[in-house]
């Protein structure tokens, strides 16, 4: 495939921005994802999946979907794993054990690889290198040295690579990151993140637990928990939640502190089931409301340099696979407002500010015959003792289009077909999650802080 | 002594329970978690509520244009077409436009060689709540399969139910039938709770009842009839066994759709595609004065033994 010369990526319009919470607006914005693809008699973009897991059945499912994919073959070196995901892919999905094959003869346009993290570089290094487009499964690498050496092959290529990090095709994302851009929330000064289960995290293993091949299929199936092949809570959950703060911020953390362990499933795994991180972004005001020049220059507290020096945001992120209450989501808090976010659902609270206090009566504009205030006699407030009154009523924000990871595919296979590598996370990005979570990982490991490097 | 795991998970609106018999308790933990999960991806494919579901990106699009969907959902919906044939139409998937849209005979077409799912008008949603539980049980069956578990009891909620293999004493699960109509007033307390019993191995029951113990003094039905669109009246209740989840539960909700009469000739049709995966239908019978009193009524039983 040919690069064509490449173009700016098309910006998100208003109305996808706002996300706007009316049934037309979602209908739209589907079909105009949709127009962009196939149905102009363009070719299909011939598509392969290398893994087909989980996560691998769920993409082939996404893609058998979309009218601008022809999805020609997919991989996996786990024969039950790859018989299962056969019926989702399809009669004409030709079925490779070996993936180097599958880009060998099928040559493919673009492949999805959704094998476990500790092959991410090898798997999509071999698919970049054959001339084939790439959408990579979060967390991008294994190591920030891999990350950093894939994202520069990618560069060089003049690929077009998209890390499988859906948040940032999800509309409330997509809503919240404009309002945090807008300085809806006022200056954002805290982040706080979680994704709390209760489960042990383990996959059944087919045969019984003195056989001699259990040894290996348990390393095969539950590779999450051994650390020659994951990173754990961190690059399996935390990527996720980390990326949404390093996208709203428009960087990534300076240092972070982090601690965890195995302290309940005490199973054999390697991984931590437990992990607490505080993150430190160093941002220009700019993420907040931007002080007014003049307004500076009069104003009491502060002189106008140091409301213009970067200012130090925490983040603090946990995991846990023994307590579910918390659930996952992220809380972007402001001085003006909180923004609590799940895939599902966002909310949206306003602060109680000081200068708010909603006089009942209206004074005129010219100030003469008003009323100043109104009293009743005999009406008081309701008091609620409710722990959380003080949060008010929020503003819902839904998601009214679909899937985030059918919206991920089609955008990355729309990028693919214009040869644009601006997709919704390029393989940049993915450094950058990639250095932000494992860097916490290194940080439990030494038990100490660390600086984040500025990839 | 077998090893007996329990685990239970909310999900399609009721609780899904689960027993496991075997002979490594953490295995099976492992396995109940998977089937659970299997259950949880029917419902995100599904469920029309969830805006990611197949189902409702079908609901949004398909008045508009052919929608592409994928190889299972294509099969699933393939499966229900069939059944509304089978059924002529007292199954039916779309009932809930019909209130809307009279006259219309095909709402919605499947093209399965391409996948493609069509609405013939506007206004028409898909709704599987009637069929959703027994296909994720048959999914979750299968995934339990596939890790070696051969003796189970997968419980829907009340409704729905799946049994693998034997319970832990190798005898077929037994399984009891609830007088759905026990909340009448007149009768409560004369008449047994339980009308009868199953013995289930490796077959799926679904139970339909038109009107439940809470519907059944006077509130309006919540299955409606595909000719009206409007809440069943006639009180009826059906248990049926069949090989599959899915099948079990298209024919209990038909049967109370069709009304006795029309029901209980069904049943004897010969030729009838749905009936071969069917191993025994049974009507609950209210008994609706002190003289009759409850009663279960086979209308057709292929093996002995199932009914106790
Ligand atoms: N974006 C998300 O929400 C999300 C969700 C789950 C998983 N994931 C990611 O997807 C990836 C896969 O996770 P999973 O849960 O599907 O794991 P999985 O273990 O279910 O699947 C991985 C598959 O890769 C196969 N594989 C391993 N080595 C291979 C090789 N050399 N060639 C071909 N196939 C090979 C395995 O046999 C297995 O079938 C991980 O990176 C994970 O982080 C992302």
């Amino acid at each position: 495939m040919t690069t064509p010369p490449t173009t700016p990526a098309p910006k998100p319009t208003r109305r996808e921005l706002l996300g706007l919470s009316t049934a037309a607006a979602g209908a739209w914005a589907t079909f105009s994802l949709q127009s962009a693809m196939g149905a102009d008699g363009q070719e299909p973009v011939r598509t392969a999946v290398i893994g087909t897991g989980g996560r691998g059945s769920d993409l082939i499912r996404s893609l058998t979907t979309i009218e601008g994919c022809d999805l020609v073959a997919i991989a996996d070196n786990y024969p039950p794993h790859l018989e299962k995901a056969a019926k989702f892919a399809g009669p004409q999905a030709k079925l490779y054990s070996d993936y180097r094959r599958l880009l060998e003869e099928v040559k493919p346009a673009a492949v999805v690889v959704a094998v476990p993290l500790y092959l991410h570089y090898r798997v999509a290094g071999d698919a970049i290198a054959a001339g084939v487009d790439v959408f990579c499964e979060k967390t991008m690498c294994y190591t920030v040295d891999e990350a950093q050496k894939l994202a520069d092959q990618v560069a060089a290529a003049k690929r077009v690579f998209q890390v499988g990090l859906q948040r940032r095709a999800n509309p409330i994302y997509q809503q919240a990151a404009a309002m945090v851009q807008a300085g809806v929330l006022g200056q954002i000064t805290a982040v706080k993140a979680q994704w709390h289960r209760n489960n042990n995290w383990r996959r059944p293993v087919p045969v019984a637990k003195g056989a001699a091949d259990w040894s290996r299929l348990e390393r095969k199936l539950n590779w999450r928990l051994y650390r020659d092949y994951s990173g754990g809570l961190m690059t399996e959950l935390g990527s996720h939640q980390l990326d949404v703060v390093n996208w709203m911020f428009g960087d990534i953390p300076r240092k972070v502190t982090a601690t965890g362990g195995v302290d309940y499933w005490r199973d054999g795994r390697e991984v931590c089931d437990n992990v607490f991180c505080i993150y430190e972004y160093e941002l220009p005001p700019l993420a907040g409301p931007r002080p007014d020049p003049n307004a500076a220059a009069a104003s009491t507290n502060g002189t106008p340099e140091s409301s213009l020096k970067p200012y130090t945001v925490r983040v603090t992120y946990s995991s846990l696979c023994n307590n579910a209450y918390e659930g996952a989501a992220e809380l972007i808090m402001g001085t003006k407002g909180t923004l609590y976010l799940t895939s599902g659902k966002g909310l949206f609270y306003r602060e109680k500010l000081a200068d708010d206090v909603g006089w009942s009566a209206k004074k005129t504009a010219d100030g003469g015959g008003a009323d100043a205030s109104v009293v009743t006699s005999g009406k008081t407030l309701k008091l609620s003792n409710s722990p959380w009154a003080h949060r008010g009523e929020p503003l819902e924000i839904d998601n009214l289009l679909g899937d985030d990871t059918r919206d991920e595919l089609v955008s990355f296979l729309d990028h693919v077909r214009r040869g644009d590598p601006a997709t919704i996370c390029d393989a940049r990005e993915g450094l950058r999650d990639t250095a932000t979570v494992l860097t916490a990982n290194r940080a439990i490991d030494e038990g100490t802080s660390l600086a984040v490097p500025r990839v | 002594m077998p090893v007996v795991v329990e685990r239970a998970r909310p999900a399609m609106g009721s609780l899904f329970q689960l027993r496991l018999i075997g002979d490594d308790a953490e295995h099976l933990a492992d396995c109940a978690e998977t089937a659970l999960d299997e259950i949880e991806r029917v419902e995100r494919l599904l469920s029309w509520r969830d805006v990611r579901s197949e189902t409702a990106r079908v609901n949004r699009e398909a008045a508009t244009r052919p929608v592409l969907v994928d190889f299972e959902f294509a099969q699933f919906l393939a499966t229900i077409k069939g059944a509304e044939k089978a059924t002529a139409g007292f199954f039916d998937a779309a009932v809930q436009s019909r209130r809307a849209i009279v006259g219309a005979d095909e709402l919605w077409e499947i093209e399965a060689e391409h996948r493609l799912v069509r609405f013939t008008r506007s206004g028409v949603r898909l709704d599987f709540g009637a069929v959703g539980k027994g296909y994720a049980l048959d999914c979750a069956a299968a995934e339990l399969r596939r890790f070696g578990v051969s003796q189970a009891l997968l419980d829907a909620g009340t409704s729905s139910v799946l049994a693998l293999g034997a319970d832990e004493f190798g005898n077929p699960w037994p399984v009891g039938l609830r007088n759905p109509f026990t909340a009448r007033p007149e009768l409560r307390g004369t008449w047994p709770l339980e009308l009868g019993q199953l013995r289930l191995g490796d077959l799926a029951l679904s139970c339909s009842a038109s009107h439940d113990a809470a519907t059944s003094s006077g509130a309006e039905s919540d299955l409606l009839d595909p000719a009206t669109g409007r809440p069943v009246t006639q009180a009826s209740a059906y248990a049926v066994v069949a090989t599959n989840g899915i099948a079990a539960e298209v024919l209990s909700t038909a049967l109370c759709a069709m009304g006795t009469v029309r029901a209980e000739a069904y049943t004897k049709e010969e030729s009838n595609q749905l009936l071969r995966d069917v191993v025994a239908i049974v009507r609950l019978d209210a008994g609706d004065d002190a003289s009759a009193a409850p009663c279960v009524t086979p209308l057709l039983l292929r093996r002995s033994g199932v009914l106790v």
